[in-house]
């Protein structure tokens, strides 16, 4: 089980991270230097949730939109 | 050049700070360097962007600062520059002349959450008031630029205690507790 090496989450599974967070982190600048490991485990993780039809859709909650926004 | 990056005339900033005579700029670091800033002076610098998706090279040398100070975590978007570990940065607050904003280049960097990022070279910088700012202070200073939701997430942090380190909840409850005793003496006749 990969768990979280840094920051707020420090210790805590990867897999409890909801999507938009593991594409949030993926995304910052400092992460393939400082955490290649936790990177690929992050990259595996999210290829595995994206591949399941409609999972991510439904965590996104894309298709219930706000009419306020 | 990569379309995220692009150097413009530092005009905004000049103009929001049409009422004062220097502007207040942030450089984050290491302890052991910002040591060595403090004695030896700012030393230009090449610079490589790089992200999950792309590298970047910036054209030039110099010294990167910016409006806010940067907290890399979580709670403030961190860019990961100090791998999400806010113990290790140092911070250096920089009195930049309104005159002397024009020698910077501001570069707009929409994954950069710490305000507006600037290139100046290190003579400009050395040449200005630099000081070493402890990081209570330099949280306390980030509070002013942080929003009402982000600062009600932050006092529940503080509140419970839960979620970080000893050190930054420390540093959180430190900051907000002068935040707070600087409104009551705003309010107080």
């Amino acid at each position: 089980m990969t768990t979280i090496p840094f920051g707020k989450f420090k210790g805590q599974p990867l897999a409890a991270q909801p999507t938009r967070w593991i594409l949030w982190i993926l995304a910052t600048r400092g992460l393939r230097q400082n955490y290649p490991t936790f990177c690929r485990a992050a990259l595996e993780l999210l290829r595995a949730r994206l591949h399941r039809p409609g999972a991510a859709e439904a965590e996104l909650d894309i298709n219930h939109l706000d009419p306020l926004w | 050049m990569n379309a995220a990056y692009k150097p413009a005339k530092a005009t905004a900033i000049i103009l929001n700070a049409a009422l004062v005579d220097s502007y207040l700029l942030w450089h984050t670091t290491t302890h052991e360097k910002a040591a060595r800033i403090l004695s030896e002076g700012f030393k230009d610098q090449a610079s490589t962007r790089n992200s999950m998706f792309d590298s970047y090279t910036f054209p030039g040398q110099g010294v990167w600062v910016s409006t806010e100070p940067c907290f890399d975590d979580e709670h403030f978007d961190a860019p990961g520059l100090f791998g999400f570990e806010v113990e290790r940065q140092a911070f250096i607050s920089i009195s930049v002349p309104l005159a002397e904003m024009k020698k910077g280049e501001h570069w707009r960097d929409d994954s950069w959450s710490a305000g507006q990022q600037y290139r100046f070279p290190a003579a400009v910088l050395n040449a200005c008031a630099i000081s070493l700012v402890q990081p209570v202070d330099a949280l306390l200073a980030k509070l002013d630029f942080v929003g009402d939701r982000r600062l009600a997430s932050l006092t529940e942090v503080a509140e419970s205690g839960r979620g970080y380190g000893q050190h930054f909840i420390d540093l959180l409850r430190r900051a907000l507790a002068a935040k707070v005793a600087t409104a009551l003496l705003e309010v107080t006749p």
